[in-house]
């Protein structure tokens, strides 16, 4: 129903509209006026705050019953972990949706701004959701039988992850097909609910994980660059070409990459190691896959000196500096490897440091080598909002193609290689290495083949695309 | 996607202003003299894969004039106007808006212009005066200033007893005006109004071309498309055609209206004695009898100069005629669109712009 308008001139009625301050960003306030109008937040708040009294009602009867904790904890996570993020499955596409991303895109908010915007709206209804449950909390400690810190450090933790999950689903909702957003928030989904979940054995419970405070900051910090990426992802896959976001999305993985290092200095080596490698791989897969047309405008602050120029190969937009990223990501991953061997992996019998080289290399390559495929095959697609998709699609036909290997050549043992050598992609040498690189006569050949594949995979791209190139170098120099 | 708009890119030597950084008001324009035209387009082309939407493009629209922009559905219009809104990019070719290129200056150009788009865009879940606040704020509005804008706008639109009505509850008319109001609240110098009076009842039509008429007043510069010519005719100065992507004519109404015809047409009404015109016209000179109706005639005048036709009329009354209405008979827009798209089909030549 509407109410029926309040008298007064038009400044007066205007006047209403300060309940928010006016350095909130406009993207919030809008995004919190209509979010908390929803049925799906009103229906949801009502619901959790009556499942709380009668989690409440039953721990009364019997104090620590484990139906009751069972009973409060299972809706606080479906709230803050399922409900809350799945509300940002169609954030960014709606404004597609709606015809008002024009609209938006001719005011002051670039696309950063709108997708932060819109996270931080959905974090503060969770934080609405978080402070409800809080006063239940308080009564269960009350009652009996429970570690109120660690329910409460509990609750930080869902709110911590409810706030990824959410970028997760913001991040996706810059596609605006349905099946393509619904496939990677379920891929994206299914990866989160792994990390949280062993996030949590190594915090919550410390005869699995080893608890520790360095690995709890790397979670921490996994976590932030998380969000980080999925926003930032979102925002260059809805900009204009005039705006840049790949040159600070870059530089972050890099600089959160260098903070997870100093972990190492804190025993803190292998989990370390593991949030290197995560950053790294999306930074890498989101730079790939950027669209490519290049705006001349954003080419302006490279073209100052030579070392902004030599940058600009490497972080300005789209998937030609994408490719020299990754290759300073790869050098950085081999760097990594050899200063976190015992001794450096290179003083290692000569055997083995070729094996791991060819494991690193061929690493890189699962990467890489999708996007071979769609410049070899779907060169029409090798700049547009489909890339991603079939980047994604590519890879998961890849991972059905290895794990047919596997089973084939598990059945068939006796031809090993020669199955091996027929299905020459990367996952199937990283299999085959497995298996049988140590052996003298194939060493260098995996070595080679794995080379050979990150030669091609950056060359062919560039080959095919020469005028791009051509017209990029140009722009560089001169707009 | 393929295609680089960087080739495109050649923009002015306009400086950042940065006042502009802090006040949502266009930034000042970059110097010339004579100041720059409103809108400039100079063979302006965008092709999308296998379509080639808009081709060698030129045309320019002086300050404070109301343009129409008119073409059948697929013809090029909303790209045109998408690529001067910034929202798109040209293929080759420039286009300015008050002297800053839309490809290097989009942020001036975009405080330059307001834009309403032919699918209005709203929100659910969300008030008048909380949409029109959202968009104030975007565009850098604070404090009181917010809120005099606002209401300057909800004034203008006759918004303000609508101001707590939920955006989904709004007729189409209420919807549009809602959108005109959006394009205001930053005050732009251009008006680029893609098809808004499309689907509108004819009060609401009404309605808004009351809007249109009063920003042109003052001073701002209209470019605006439409499917209904004669409405067009009424408000514009200036009508440009375009068809398949290529302006066809770029004149006044009067002059399509009137053509290519070098003799006038009047349609003369008199109070009695409808038969005196055809013996008044064999003896009058430079005109012709065509036909009579039941209150007089059809004469064909041999010129089409105002002053051969006033003194038409007056001979008319000093002869004693009992002229009662004297009016030029026009073509229709609609029928000047058709002829000149026939001759271009005939591979005539249309009429010049």
């Amino acid at each position: 129903m509407t109410p029926p308008p309040l008298p007064g001139d038009a400044t007066s009625v205007a006047l209403r509209m300060t309940e928010f301050p006016g350095r909130f960003s406009p993207m919030l306030v809008k995004e919190l006026r209509q979010g908390m109008r929803t049925n799906l937040f009103t229906v949801a708040f009502i619901l959790l705050q009556s499942v709380m009294i009668l989690s409440l009602l039953a721990g009364l009867a019997d104090p620590g019953s484990p139906v009751s904790t069972g009973f409060f904890w299972f809706f606080v996570v479906v709230i803050l972990l399922v409900v809350q993020p799945l509300r940002g499955f169609a954030a960014l596409s709606s404004e597609f949706s709606l015809n008002t991303m024009d609209l938006i895109q001719l005011t002051r908010l670039d696309a950063w701004r709108i997708t932060h915007g819109k996270w931080t709206a959905l974090n503060a209804q969770t934080l609405l959701f978080l402070t409800g449950v809080l006063p239940y909390l308080v009564m269960r400690y009350f009652l009996g039988n429970v570690n109120f810190v660690v329910d409460l450090a509990a609750l930080v933790y869902l709110g911590l992850g409810s706030a990824l999950a959410s970028a997760i689903t913001i991040g996706c909702s810059a596609f605006r097909h349905f099946v393509l957003r619904g496939l990677l928030v379920l891929a994206f989904g299914i990866g989160f609910i792994l990390l949280f979940v062993a996030m949590q054995a190594m915090i919550f419970r410390p005869g699995i994980g080893g608890f520790s405070f360095p690995t709890m900051g790397l979670c921490v910090l996994a976590m932030l660059y998380g969000c980080f990426f999925f926003l930032s992802f979102g925002a260059s896959r809805i900009a204009p070409l005039s705006e840049n976001h790949s040159t600070r999305k870059r530089l972050v993985a890099l600089g959160f990459v260098l903070l997870s290092l100093g972990f190492v200095w804190l025993d803190a080596e292998d989990a370390a190691t593991i949030v290197v490698a995560l950053i790294l791989g999306f930074a890498c897969v989101d730079a790939l896959t950027e669209p490519l047309p290049i705006y001349s405008r954003v080419l302006e602050p490279f073209r100052k000196n030579l070392f902004l120029r030599g940058a600009a190969w490497v972080f300005t937009p789209g998937w030609l500096s994408g490719i020299l990223y990754f290759l300073l990501c790869v050098w950085i991953w081999i760097s990594l490897a050899a200063l976190l061997s015992p001794s450096g992996f290179f003083s290692l019998p000569s055997s083995e440091p070729q094996t791991l080289l060819t494991t690193l290399i061929s690493v890189a390559n699962l990467f890489l080598f999708p996007l071979l495929f769609i410049h070899l095959f779907f060169p029409r697609h090798a700049s547009g909002n489909f890339t991603f998709g079939l980047y994604v699609f590519i890879q998961a036909c890849l991972a059905v193609l290895t794990i047919m290997v596997a089973i084939l050549s598990d059945a068939l043992s006796q031809y090993d290689d020669l199955i091996f050598a027929l299905i020459p992609i990367p996952s199937v040498l990283l299999f085959a290495v497995e298996s049988g690189g140590i052996a003298p006569p194939f060493e260098r050949i995996y070595f080679g083949a794995a080379v050979l594949t990150l030669f091609l995979g950056v060359v062919v791209p560039f080959l095919r695309h020469r005028d791009a190139v051509r017209e990029f170098t140009r722009n560089l120099k001169t707009p | 996607m393929n295609e680089t708009p960087a080739s495109s890119a050649s923009g002015d030597p306009a400086s950042e202003d940065p006042s502009a950084k802090n006040h949502p008001a266009p930034s000042a324009p970059p110097e010339s003299d004579p100041p720059a035209p409103a809108i400039e387009v100079r063979s302006l082309s965008r092709w999308f894969p296998g379509v080639h939407a808009v081709r060698d493009v030129s045309f320019s629209v002086a300050r404070g004039q109301v343009v129409g922009f008119v073409g059948a559905n697929g013809a090029g219009k909303t790209t045109t106007m998408r690529i001067l809104a910034t929202l798109d990019y040209p293929s080759s070719g420039e286009a300015h808006i008050c002297g800053y290129n839309v490809v290097s200056h989009p942020a001036e150009v975009r405080r330059c212009i307001g834009w309403m788009p032919d699918h209005y865009g709203t929100y659910s879940h969300m008030t008048v005066l909380e949409y029109l606040d959202f968009f104030a704020r975007a565009l850098g509005y604070k404090g009181n200033e917010r809120i005099e804008r606002i209401a300057e706008v909800m004034e203008f639109t006759d918004l303000t007893g609508l101001a707590d009505r939920l955006i989904d509850q709004l007729s189409k008319g209420m919807g549009q005006r809602l959108c005109l109001g959006r394009a205001l609240l930053h005050d732009p110098e251009v008006l680029i109004l893609d098809e808004p009076a499309a689907g509108l009842d004819p009060k609401a039509r009404v309605e808004l071309k009351r809007l249109i008429r009063v920003l042109a007043e003052e001073g701002k510069t209209v470019f605006i498309s439409s499917h209904i010519l004669s409405e067009l005719g009424e408000m514009c100065d200036s009508l440009l055609f375009i068809n398949q992507g290529r302006i066809i004519h770029h004149g006044s109404s009067e002059s399509l209206r009137r053509g290519k015809a070098e003799n006038a047409i009047v349609e003369v009404h008199l109070a009695h004695s409808p038969e005196r015109l055809a013996e008044w016209a064999s003896l009058a000179p430079h005109v012709t009898f065509r036909e009579s109706t039941r209150t007089g005639g059809r004469i064909e005048i041999d010129s089409v100069d105002p002053t051969i036709l006033s003194a038409v009329l007056r001979r008319m009354i000093q002869d004693g005629l009992p002229v009662t209405d004297f009016h030029l008979q026009e073509r229709k827009l609609e029928d000047a669109f058709i002829e000149i798209l026939g001759e271009l089909e005939a591979g005539g030549t249309p009429i010049p712009t």
